[in-house]
């Protein structure tokens, strides 16, 4: 056998991702042979969310992650609700049928606090004490409330009860989760891979004429003048020559990977300066819902914001109007800058559509019920799977299946008590901390055997890859018109086949296509909204949801969704109104995830694989591909459970 | 903070990007006025700047979620891109720097060796001593990478509640030994910008502050700054009048909740809370979490994720009505 | 396309008051007595004084709007004018995105930010310098 030099590459830390990500690469000459995908930072969320009031575990779970803010909230309270229905729809035995005198069961006194004393004020602020009586909200209230029941305690209730989710609630959900992706998905193309396609110090030899003239020509955008491209190109100077490069500096520029002319250079600079000012206009959609962003505020039942045409307070006409607003300055700048650049920097690097994408599998759970109704027939977002880039078949997809979805841990820092080889289904699931990676400081990891933080999520067996590329294809496979209009045009722009967006940049092409199809859907949600308000339809929150007698005294649920990144799921399950057991599966996890008990790599391990290195010192190869991911790792970690044990069951509507 | 002579000052940088003097002057009054400063610091404040260099800004994560990154790409006044983008030298932060692996960790410790004494550094994210390994960055653990950034600084600032205070990771059963800041680093000055996330200008401020002061500004038993953790929400809610009248929502949605009636019953933090979310607001004086509807969840205060359940109510109403203060404004007992 | 147009307009349900206007018009009164008895100027943050939509809008409605108007366009813009009450200026600073940064009630013959600073007067002199310079060759 001949002998084959390998050298390990190690990037540590990739940057521009969200969390903690370590590739390391074995080299055959400049070219990559295996990678290796480390998350490399643990916090245990999932172990924190155990004792805790259903009702909280949504602000819990949405600090996994403050890039993708929301999904994490929005799986929370889709799980609780789905816990709770289902106990419903099964005639479960609910908490407030356990006899008088218990009002309303739920949380005890100081639920979710496993120490004896709860934590005040700061000393010197406050009373000090909470007041004894630790009531939560109460079903009292005004007469004019006969619509809504009280605590149910009999099936007879709850089937004569209504159990959904009011549609305005719905409609809410969807335009806070269409702005997350459309934020997210901008501002993941500007300032997070851009600088991986656009060289910042060729801008300074760019003619500014002839950049205005480039600029017009792809769109109407108004920004496009010499004046401002000559501006912006001063701006750059002036921070270059200062010697303080700052956020740019140490990079790689004038590597000879990059392609683009000097004039795009300076465009795309500029777009990613006014890209700055955009998205912090956009949030304010989840700030008029939400309070906030990041972390917006959610509820189990609906949403906390009221609809009340005639308050200073709640969603009113002033609201109203600047939601419809920051839905013309989304739509502008996703029509006239991001997808127009992405078509044009696309047709500048078109020998990354043969390489880039390495399992062929795709998996979406589907989401965003067009009318608000939570009816999987109406998801924006279908769900299904696809195997070996096969488009004429989409297997169905259960996540109730003990055969469909497993976890393993061959190459994770966690034991399985029935042996580290085993595929587990979520519901069988074990998990118990062991890290046997290299003490700190180090400089590699032990790549034959553990190597990171996150669990390897399979599919029937199979490593899949999950987020815009796998929805666009599952939408484009079932035939969706839209999707195919703008697939096939962009590709013939390009002048490239299908088989283009099996890569890279098919991957960068996806998200921004499906950023169109999002803001479609944001049009409609707000019609439909304003619609059902217009006839007094002003429901926002299903309170039956939120009394703890109304749960089941022992439930499960599970609530998913379409995240930017991928698809999402979180399991749990309630017992005597308290959270038994959380358990999170995401989408990183499902692509950064290590190899599993056979070897098989996951989705950015076979992406690299294959990859030529320019100069292994510089890895921007290697961060293209990566970052066309978009990596979140602070989601992707599966966290610990110190007990050893997780009981999980999947609900699946 | 001592003149460089190769280093432009922040009015030169200005000057460079095409602001006028009076530009410059408008900039040191929004400054004032953000800080909670008299006016009549503005020509202080513009002497300062006009000596200030851009000094080197190091931004450490540990176990973050990055929401308070994307905060901080929120802030508007300054902005990130504007004037404060153009007066630090951001040269270490791993969500938007071009720079990775060997080449983003030479970027660190070439800003720690070229300016020593001189750079900030700014920390988000709980640090986990439970095992090395359960946080690394480049091989290093982050307390040894701490330790080593925090040892030539001129000063720290805590971002977030986690850094701030142990945050999440710290919350019962914290199963990581999660810790904050201040409880690794004792030879610094220190503050915290605490809050899950804090509000964008916030941040900002309290940078633009050290960068025209050369020092941070007076803070709280907390080491929060007294400009923005001063007061509580309740002092400043624009719902306390019903919180007096005892008009309370009693469910969300309800008349009282669509009428903008105190959230107080369905568990409000807000008496116990310090934060400027009343006053400064949220995304560019947008809302707030009240006035869109929500209970405060406190999330400014250490161990907020244990201190009871968010719809939990604070009772009774008595310890929480108006009365007089001993002291002013951020002292002593209320 | 949107049907918001339609749609109720809203009044302010709520005109609570945080009762702030009266002193603050009152310390404007003390500080034009000052500045005509010894010229001193007074600079007053409303940013810092809690007061309510209805309290600025009986702020602004009381002191009107006299002669003089000026729009600076200097890092966004600024508008400054003169109140009815001669030597009352109100300042409102908005950044480069023309969101409301501050606002100040100053009581001054005229605000120092209208007036042009001797930096920029300096830097003019050499930039009319270079463009004379280039004019005149131009010309040979």
């Amino acid at each position: 056998m001949a002998e084959q030099r390998t050298e390990r590459l190690v990037v540590d830390p990739i940057t521009r991702i969200e969390g903690h990500l370590r590739i390391e690469a074995e080299l055959n000459g400049t070219t990559i042979e295996n990678a290796y995908s480390s998350g490399t930072s643990v916090r245990g969320i999932e172990i924190i969310l155990q004792g805790r009031d259903p009702r909280d575990a949504w602000a819990f779970a949405q600090r996994i992650c403050g890039v993708c803010t929301l999904v994490h909230g929005i799986a929370s309270v889709r799980a609780v609700e789905d816990a709770i229905r289902t106990g419903w729809q099964n005639g479960a035995e609910l908490a407030g049928s356990r006899g008088p005198g218990r009002e309303g069961g739920g949380p005890p006194q100081g639920a979710g606090q496993r120490r004896p004393e709860a934590m005040g004020p700061p000393p010197g602020r406050g009373p000090g004490n909470r007041g004894p009586n630790n009531r939560g909200p109460q079903n009292r209230g005004p007469e004019n409330r006969e619509q809504r029941a009280g605590p149910l305690s009999s099936s007879a209730d709850i089937a004569n009860a209504d159990q959904r989710i009011p549609v305005n609630a719905e409609l809410i959900r969807n335009l806070m989760i269409g702005t997350q992706f459309i934020h997210d998905h901008v501002v993941h193309f500007y300032h997070l891979h851009a600088l991986d396609w656009v060289d910042v110090v060729s801008a300074l030899e760019a003619d500014p004429q002839a950049t205005a003239t480039l600029a017009q020509s792809i769109s109407p955008y108004p920004r496009a003048s010499v004046g401002h491209f000559r501006d912006m190109q001063a701006r750059i100077r002036t921070f270059v020559e200062s010697g303080q490069l700052g956020i740019f500096g140490h990079a790689y520029w004038g590597h000879s990977g990059y392609n683009l002319p000097a004039e795009a250079n300076l465009m795309a600079v500029a777009h990613y300066l006014d890209a700055l000012q955009w998205q912090r206009e956009v949030v304010k959609i989840h700030t008029i819902f939400g309070g906030k962003n990041p972390h917006p505020n959610f509820l189990v039942g609906g949403v906390p914001s009221p609809i009340s045409l005639n308050s200073d307070s709640g969603i009113n006409s002033l609201r109203l109007s600047q939601v419809s607003n920051i839905l013309d300055q989304m739509e502008e700048f996703v029509e006239q800058v991001y997808v127009p650049d992405i078509i044009a920097i696309a047709s500048f690097y078109k020998d990354w559509a043969n390489r880039g994408e390495g399992l062929g599998n795709f998996l979406t759970f589907g989401d965003l019920s067009n009318d608000g109704s939570g009816n999987p027939a109406s998801f924006l977002f279908p769900r299904g799977a696809i195997l070996n880039r096969d488009l004429s078949t989409i297997h169905e997809v259960d996540l109730e299946d003990s055969e469909q979805v497993q976890e393993f841990v061959a190459r994770s820092w966690y034991d399985y008590g029935s042996g580290d080889s085993a595929g587990l289904h979520p519901w069988q699931g074990e998990t118990e901390l062991n890290y046997t990676g290299p003490q700190p400081p180090y400089e590699q990891l032990n790549v034959d055997s553990a190597y990171s933080w996150l669990k390897s999520p399979r599919w029937r067996g199979n490593a899949m890859e999950v987020g815009p590329l796998a929805r666009v294809l599952m939408l484009y496979a079932s035939n969706d018109a839209y999707t195919r209009e703008l697939v096939d045009s962009s590709l013939s722009q390009l002048n490239l086949p299908i088989d283009a967006l099996y890569s890279t940049l098919g991957r960068t092409l996806a998200r921004a296509l499906e950023t169109q199809i999002l803001m479609r859907g944001m049009r409609n949600w707000y019609d439909q909204l304003l619609t059902n308000i217009k006839a007094d339809n002003t429901d926002t929150f299903n309170e039956l949801y939120f009394d703890p007698a109304n749960w089941p005294v022992d439930g499960r649920g599970v609530g998913f969704m379409e995240a930017p990144r991928g698809a999402l799921a979180h399991w749990l399950s309630i017992g005597n109104g308290v959270i038994d057991n959380y358990q999170c599966v995401v989408p990183s996890t499902w692509n950064a995830g290590p190899r599993d008990a056979n070897n098989q790599p996951g989705a950015y391990e076979a992406a690299l694989a294959g990859h030529a290195l320019a100069d292994p010192s510089q890895p921007l190869e290697i961060l293209r591909t990566i970052h066309s991911f978009d990596p979140c790792l602070a989601c992707a970690v599966h966290l610990l459970d110190e007990d050893g044990s997780e009981r999980l069951q999947i609900k699946v509507r | 903070m001592k003149k460089n002579k190769e280093q432009p000052s922040v009015d030169e940088v200005l000057a460079q990007h095409g602001v006028s003097r009076r530009g410059f002057l408008k900039f040191c009054a929004s400054i004032a006025s953000l800080m909670a400063l008299s006016p009549d610091a503005v020509p202080q404040i513009a002497s300062a700047l006009s000596n200030a260099r851009r000094p080197s800004v190091l931004w450490l994560p540990f176990q973050e979620c990055t929401g308070c990154t994307e905060s901080f790409l929120r802030s508007h006044t300054p902005t990130v891109e504007g004037l404060i983008f153009n007066s630090i030298s951001l040269d270490y932060q791993h969500t938007i720097m071009a720079a990775a692996g060997d080449q983003a960790e030479e970027a660190r410790r070439e800003a720690i060796r070229s300016q020593a004494g001189e750079y900030l550094v700014l920390v988000d994210g709980s640090i986990p001593l439970g095992n090395a390994g359960f946080s690394t960055i480049g091989g290093q653990s982050n307390v040894d990478m701490l330790r080593e950034t925090a040892a030539d600084a001129a000063a720290v600032i805590a971002i977030g509640t986690c850094a701030a205070f142990g945050g999440i990771p710290k919350a019962n059963p914290n199963p990581t030994g999660a810790v904050a800041v201040s409880d690794i680093i004792t030879d610094k000055p220190i503050i915290n910008i605490s809050g899950c996330p804090p509000i964008p200008v916030v941040i900002t401020a309290v940078i633009a502050y050290y960068l025209t002061f050369g020092r941070l500004p007076d803070v709280d038993e907390n080491s929060r700054p007294l400009a923005f953790y001063g007061n509580s929400i309740h002092d400043r809610c624009y719902r306390r009048p019903f919180f007096e009248r005892r008009q309370f929502a009693q469910s969300f949605d309800d008349e009282g909740a669509k009428a903008g009636w105190c959230l107080f019953e369905l568990g409000c933090k807000g008496p116990v809370t310090y934060n400027a979310c009343a006053t400064v607001k949220w995304n560019e004086g947008t809302s707030y979490p009240i006035e869109a509807g929500h209970p405060c969840l406190g999330c400014s205060e250490p161990d907020f994720w244990d201190a009871g359940g968010f719809y939990q109510g604070l009772f009774p109403w008595e310890f929480y009505t108006a009365r007089p203060r001993p002291g002013g404004p951020g002292q002593g007992p209320r | 396309m949107t049907n918001s147009a339609n749609l109720i307009d809203v009044k302010p349900v709520n005109e609570e008051s945080y009762g702030n206007v009266v002193p603050l018009l009152h310390e404007i009164r003390h500080a034009l007595t000052r500045f005509q008895e010894s010229g001193e100027t007074t600079t007053i943050d409303l940013r810092r004084i809690p007061m309510t939509e209805h309290d600025e809008n009986q702020l602004e409605n009381f002191l009107g709007v006299g002669e003089v108007s000026v729009e600076i366009n200097a890092v966004g813009p600024t508008h400054v004018f003169e109140t009815q009450f001669a030597a009352v200026w109100h300042i409102e600073h908005r950044n480069a995105d023309g969101e409301i940064a501050t606002k100040f009630i100053m009581v001054t013959s005229v605000p120092d930010l209208v007036k042009t600073q001797p930096e920029d007067a300096n830097r003019s002199i050499r930039a009319l310098n270079q463009r004379l310079n280039k004019l005149t060759k131009n010309e040979d």
